[in-house]
């Protein structure tokens, strides 16, 4: 495989995970914090910081290539159930990332098909990819990178007519007195990013992971910076304040005022490309995820049952079962930009548990293979581990409505994931199978 | 059949493998239309190995290098590839412990976990 096909791929997968029909909600929900060009100012701030992140995870990748590194690279690093804490708070992540995508696709339906009841439309979305994985199939490769970029293309080609067509100029209340709610609207945006870090499961070869993936994962960011300012730059141009933070899909009213009543049809096109981008190969990877974690012990058996097609029919069932129930709540209470953030926030921290890793494992692990170095400064991988978690919080105290609910939503789920720890770290401890063989393969670098 | 792990050569514990991997009727059922290069190379060792499987079956399990589009490439410790190739060592456990690296498409680990799972029942 040519080298520039193979980076093509992997910017475009990085890419293409994060940007997803939530990305829209996330807009909109940035809108609520700050207005006009000061959500540009955060996207590009919280991109920033994700391509450090995206530093630090291509030099863990480096130590530990293909492996699921949610798990592996905060083993390697922490202590089994500070792991497996973080592990839990990201496959809750991906749960309600699923039934928020799973709802905005409903939404999007509705404003083509208003006859069709959200709740179905959004299981159905979710059966439809549960029954695609159960039969294995997958996108290839280049129907990856083509239908990324054809909705990469389409946003950036519809943001830029609508900047030019728009007449929105900054308002006195846009002014520097919304630069302090900047860093809420920070731990916000890095939602626009989550998926990044996927691409290094991916690797097709070991020097995969000396350049080209440590490269990938700054350019899909970039990408996504590119892609998410100017669309928020042309909701913003384009749209009232009020249209934009109304709902919760501001694609359909932007697209209806460039084209007319085509608008709610593109919309719907543009949902179906980020579903092939984003919401398969979610499915797929959070499958695998349980997967490997059932057969290394943490979770029951048949977590980890296969079909004859080799698809992780467990894995597959759990997560799909799990997003549909998440999507019964989500669009019962519509509770899709809370289940959002309270994921975001839940990334956050894991994104600075990374950073951590990095810190750690340079410290206890020396001597261990590192085909790629991450250039960040060791102080500012400290500063930005740190500011995550505040990043992540803030966010969430900084939604309209009472504080309260939030924080007890992500509290909730912070003991569930408390709870799965206590009782997976006790099901390790008594398993053989989960005792490794080896901590790690250290070979001298 | 392998006796002892440690003293086996990763040649002769492929070559174990490949016997139960074709003398197994629901491993063929996996593999149907799966024809690919399996590359297993230890990293502390000199000589990698080849495993070709075509048609439903393992044909060889030859010393060398393929790198062809479809190749899945094994990488690990030379105890580490003896310890899963002999049902001792889980190779999904081997991944996530970050003791074996596995490039290749998802489908191919998926599947390579699967054919572990129906010879070793583990």
């Amino acid at each position: 495989m040519k080298r520039w096909f193979e980076l093509l791929f992997y910017v475009t997968f990085g890419a293409g995970m994060a940007f997803g029909m939530s990305s829209f909600t996330m807009l909109s929900g940035l809108n609520e914090i700050v207005t006009g060009p000061w959500v540009v100012v955060a996207i590009v701030l919280a991109g920033l910081l994700c391509a450090a992140i995206s530093s630090s995870v291509a030099e863990l990748a480096s130590m530990y290539p293909s492996a699921p590194g949610v798990r592996t690279y905060l083993k390697a690093a922490f202590d089994n159930r500070v792991s497996l804490l973080l592990v839990y708070l990201y496959l809750i992540f991906m749960v309600l990332v699923a039934a928020v995508e799973a709802f905005m696709f409903a939404l999007v339906l509705g404003s083509v098909f208003p006859a069709v009841p959200l709740l179905v439309a959004a299981l159905a979305i979710i059966g439809f990819t549960v029954v695609v994985n159960l039969y294995g199939l997958e996108l290839p490769k280049t129907m990856q990178i083509v239908t990324t970029l054809l909705l990469i293309v389409l946003i950036v080609v519809l943001a830029v007519v609508g900047i030019t067509r728009g007449s929105q100029v900054p308002a006195g209340n846009e002014g520097w007195a919304q630069a302090a709610k900047v860093p809420a609207a920070i731990g916000m945006a890095v939602y626009l990013f989550i998926g990044f870090e996927w691409i290094t499961m991916l690797g097709m070869r070991p020097d995969s992971y000396k350049r080209t993936i440590p490269l990938s994962m700054p350019l899909a960011i970039a990408t996504n910076v590119v892609a998410y300012s100017l669309c928020a730059f042309g909701f913003w141009r384009m749209l009232p304040h009020s249209v934009i933070v109304e709902g919760t899909t501001p694609q359909v009213p932007y697209f209806t005022a460039l084209l007319g009543p085509w608008g709610p049809y593109l919309a719907l096109g543009v949902s179906f490309l980020a579903i092939f981008s984003t919401f398969n190969a979610g499915v797929m990877g959070g499958s695998r995820l349980i997967y490997a974690l059932t057969r290394e012990g943490i979770l029951p058996g048949w977590c980890a049952k296969m079909n004859e097609r080799g698809a992780p029919v467990g894995g597959i069932l759990t997560l799909g079962t799990l997003a549909a129930l998440m999507a019964v709540v989500v669009v019962t209470w519509r509770l899709e930009v809370l289940a959002a953030v309270i994921g975001s926030a839940f990334v956050c921290f894991v994104y600075a548990a990374f950073m951590l890793a990095v810190i750690k494992l340079r410290r206890t692990r020396p001597q261990a293979r590192r085909s790629f170095r991450t250039r960040v400064p060791e102080w500012l991988q400290w500063a930005i581990a740190a500011a995550f978690p505040l990043l992540g919080l803030s966010s969430l105290v900084s939604q309209p409505g009472p504080r309260s609910v939030p924080i007890a939503g992500a509290l909730a789920f912070v003991a569930a994931a408390a709870l799965l720890t206590r009782w997976s770290h006790a099901r390790t401890e008594k398993s053989k199978r989960a005792t490794p063989y080896r901590t790690v393969l250290e070979p001298e670098a | 059949m392998i006796a002892d792990i440690a003293t086996a050569t990763l040649e002769e514990c492929l070559s174990d493998f490949r016997d139960r991997f074709n003398e197994n009727a629901r491993v063929k059922k996996l593999i149907a239309g799966w024809n690919r290069d399996v590359l297993v190379e230890p990293l502390d060792a000199p000589t990698a190995y080849t495993m070709t499987i075509a048609d439903l079956e393992m044909t060889s399990v030859s010393p060398g290098i393929a790198e062809g589009e479809g190749t899945v490439h094994m990488q690990a410790d030379e105890e580490i590839l003896k310890r899963i190739f002999t049902g001792d060592y889980n190779p999904a456990t081997a991944l996530i412990d970050g003791n074996m690296a596995v490039f290749s498409a998802e489908r191919d680990k998926v599947k390579l976990e699967a054919i572990a799972m129906v010879i070793w029942g583990l």
